[in-house]
């Protein structure tokens, strides 16, 4: 057994390995903006007038930025908490901006990161690493060059595939709009069944809702838009806890930089839902629209709507809002 | 410690460091030292537990060893076996019971989590070794020679431990005794074997299994998605090729890592999916847990059922496969399984004469693809019930496939994961054969070259969240 030809193995694997990082992290990830990685390698970039839309899968699915008549960045991450919310606002806040930012929240406290794979790239940044350390997703190989990727590749090339070919999905300005999704009545019985047998209410993290209330007290320049998008009915059956629901919200209005707009009840058609808690494309638009107006409405009634406008053209309301604009002014274009 | 963890590769070089730098005399010391290392991972209280056992076996086969043919001898040979399999049941299936009798659904209260005990790591494995032991000692096919130390790194051996291969006294513990020294071509046989084993975990099982996965989910686990017979049957192809990747990578695993210490290891699969009959398939499939039935259940069955003749055979096949069903676990599917498995074999076995007629006037070409098909189509069937999580689950399955409607949409033949991970999972069978080609032409790609191209398909295609071995669980 020759020594040099293990050592010369060895060499083509870190270099093979290296290579191909190099690779999908400029090209695979930091130029695809639909990617979850890309979006967020968009928001650790981004210093302009965008506001940010926070959550989870429910914001990834249901803002509408090209319908909202702001303009805005849709940052949501399936199956995240926030927990991962919370690591973005971090982000956000430490960029020197005055524009709004949107925190869509769930009425439960929940932990989940969602996939690692949209941190893996950013675990340098001690604010995405505090983040994996804290729900236990730190790898010590994420650190390494070529294997951090390891189990991921094939999903950074699929994701890829997707933006450029447009396959599955289309997405702009953070938003992903599914090809095949559809209204599949069966599958939305058959959530609405579980959701019932489910427990439901308020069940928050009282740790995560003072996170937030500090984050908020902590940056009177930016106005926070706390909002709680359409779900089906099935998740108020039996809604426990509902007063103090009730109290957190009177709690974050009271702060003068936050505003909750509450949309969870709103009586959406059967045919709008995915499932009980994600919208198809026909509700997504309708909420953003109704959503967009209530911000603007919000904003123009604290005299900052205009201030901001003077401020940057991007500001300008956009889409189906632009007959309300004052100028009319079109969408930057924009993925 | 799962075997295909950075820990335990952490772990395998420490103690291949230490056995290879320290002299012969403290071969086996580090290796046991390891070996208890990594059983006391599991829980120090097991330990303890198979520490006594492992004592009590070897008192029991030095004993047998010693004793002349008297009436002792058969009641320390009766006592031991009696307290090794009452461990095994107490752990397997006494403890399911008060699980399942102590659970929300039984008498409406919850049980205490302390009282749900998980059965301890290897114990099935460990009890088929000691029987063997015992019962080799007590035929007098093996006379024990080795000393308790070696006899304890017999029993905890740690790359077989978890999921086998069951290794025999008669071969391991001389490999033991010789104070086994690893060649530079066991050190790259074993690393060779190392990473097949991780390509066939990461790039091909935990592939399969999530597609796998998607057509058996009930619809108390997922949405219900109404498979139709296509995609249910890629599902039942792609589950036994998923049960075969994980349990050989496995396998493939402990023995590379035994081969870099020096000590080979009985093999455990001999490509078994080219059988053309079931009888043949056991013959190449999980063949230590297969030869053990074999010579300690099926042999003495027959011998009690006092038939030599054809239907003698028969009763004990069923009964064997019987237990081997319900070894797996206590439950209806399993123990389908199992008769489902020695179903065939007393069918092949009852019509072998005919069947050897008839096929004298058959082209041979035709015989050996009819006779593969019928083998793969019996043993991805009888499968079903084996990842079946309940014999509806198997009915639904069993429903979808024999609907006989193709599949409806382009979706649903993709398991609902998009074309992309469809391609990758039948993708992951194609690069599995080449790679397989590969590990035997050891002249043609030699190991670094192998491990290279291997490395490279694993990190690049290898998929997470396969979760353990699933023998591991048994």
């Amino acid at each position: 057994m020759k020594v040099s030809s293990w050592l010369v193995a060895l060499a083509a694997f870190v270099a093979v390995g290296a290579a191909a990082d190099f690779a999908v992290t400029h090209w695979a990830i930091y130029d695809n903006p639909s990617g979850d990685a890309g979006r967020l390698y968009h928001l650790m970039h981004e210093n302009g007038d965008e506001i940010p839309i926070f959550g989870s899968s429910k914001v990834y699915y249901d803002y509408v930025p090209s319908e909202m008549g702001i303009n805005s960045y849709n940052y949501g991450l399936d199956g995240s908490s926030y927990e991962v919310v919370d690591a973005l606002l971090q982000i956000e806040l430490a960029k020197h901006k005055t524009v709004p930012i949107i925190v869509d929240l769930k009425p439960q406290g929940e932990h989940g990161i969602g996939d690692p794979s949209t941190f893996i790239p950013f675990v340098f940044d001690s604010r995405i690493r505090t983040m994996l350390q804290r729900s236990d997703s730190m790898v010590w190989r994420y650190f390494i060059p070529g294997l951090r990727y390891f189990g991921y590749y094939d999903y950074y090339l699929k994701e890829f595939i997707n933006d450029r070919a447009r396959l599955m999905r289309s997405v702009e300005r953070g938003f992903s709009h599914e090809k095949y999704w559809t209204f599949d009545r069966a599958r939305l019985d058959d959530a609405i069944h579980r959701r019932i047998q489910g427990p439901n209410g308020y069940f928050p993290d009282e740790q995560q809702n003072s996170r937030l209330i500090e984050h908020i007290k902590q940056h009177p320049e930016r106005l926070f838009f706390v909002v709680y998008s359409p779900a089906h009915a099935a998740n108020f059956a039996n809604f426990q806890n509902l007063e103090k629901f009730d109290a957190f919200k009177a709690r974050l209005s009271s702060l003068p930089n936050a505003v909750v707009l509450d949309f969870e009840r709103r009586d959406y058609p059967d045919e709008w839902f995915k499932d009980t808690n994600h919208l198809l494309y026909d509700g997504a638009v309708d909420f953003s629209r109704q959503l967009g107006l209530a911000i603007r409405g919000v904003m123009k009634a604290r005299g900052q709507l205009a201030a901001v406008n003077s401020d940057s053209r991007q500001m300008f309301p956009c889409g189906a809002a632009a007959a309300e604009a004052p100028s009319g002014a079109a969408c930057p274009p924009g993925r | 410690m799962e075997l295909q963890s950075a820990r335990y590769f952490l772990f395998l070089g420490v103690i291949a460091l230490l056995h290879g730098m320290l002299g012969p005399r403290w071969r086996v010391p580090v290796l046991l030292a390891g070996s208890l290392c990594f059983y006391a991972v599991s829980g120090v209280a097991y330990l303890i537990l198979f520490l006594v056992l492992c004592t009590l076996n070897y008192g029991a086969v030095s004993a047998l060893g010693d004793a002349g043919e008297n009436r002792a001898r058969s009641l320390v040979f009766l006592g031991i076996l009696t307290l090794d399999l009452a461990v095994l049941i107490s752990f397997k299936y006494l403890l399911g019971v008060i699980d399942l009798l102590l659970s929300p659904t039984a008498f409406g209260f919850h049980a205490d989590p302390v009282l749900r005990l998980a059965a301890p790591l290897g114990i099935s494995y460990f009890t088929f070794q000691m029987i063997a032991c015992v019962t080799d000692t007590y035929r007098r096919d093996w006379a024990p020679t080795a000393g308790w130390g070696r006899f304890m790194l017999f029993s905890f051996f740690f790359p077989q431990i978890t999921a086998g291969p069951i290794p025999r006294a008669g071969r391991l513990i001389p490999q033991l005794a010789a104070g086994s020294h690893p060649t530079a071509d066991d050190f790259a046989a074993g690393a060779r074997m190392i990473a097949y084993g991780l390509f066939k975990k990461f790039v091909v099982s935990n592939r399969l299994n999530d597609y796998a996965t998607e057509i058996f989910a009930t619809p108390a686990e997922a949405l219900d998605l109404h498979y139709s017979t296509l995609p249910t049957l890629l599902g039942a192809i792609f589950n036994v090729l998923n049960l075969y990747a994980d349990f050989s990578s496995y396998v493939d695993i402990a023995i590379g890592s035994a081969r870099l210490l020096g000590i080979r290891l009985d093999p455990n699969f001999d490509r078994p999916l080219l059988s053309q009959s079931i009888t043949e398939l056991w013959r190449r499939w999980h063949m230590t847990l297969s030869f053990w039935l074999r010579d300690y259940l099926f042999m003495p069955l027959v011998i009690r059922i006092g038939d030599p003749g054809l239907w003698g055979a028969v009763c004990a096949l069923m009964i064997t496969f019987a237990i081997c069903g319900v070894w797996h676990g206590a439950t209806w599917p399993y123990l389908c399984f199992g008769l489902v498995q020695g179903l065939a074999m007393s069918l092949e076995l009852l019509s072998r004469r005919w069947r050897n007629r008839r096929i004298k006037q058959m082209p041979v070409g035709f015989v050996n693809v009819a006779a593969w098909l019928y083998a793969m189509s019996v043993f991805v069937l009888s499968e079903v019930f084996f990842r079946a999580s309940s014999l509806q689950n198997a009915a639904m399955v069993f429903g979808r496939l024999f609907h006989f409607r193709m599949f409806d949409s382009a979706a649903e033949l993709f398991a609902h994961k998009g074309p992309f991970d469809f391609v990758l999972d039948v993708g992951s069978v194609g690069m599995w054969f080449a790679v397989s080609a590969m590990f035997r032409r050891t002249t043609r790609v030699p190991t670094p070259a192998f491990m290279l191209i291997v490395g490279l398909l694993t990190m690049f295609f290898g998929r997470l969240g396969g979760g353990r071995f699933i023998y591991a669980g048994f």
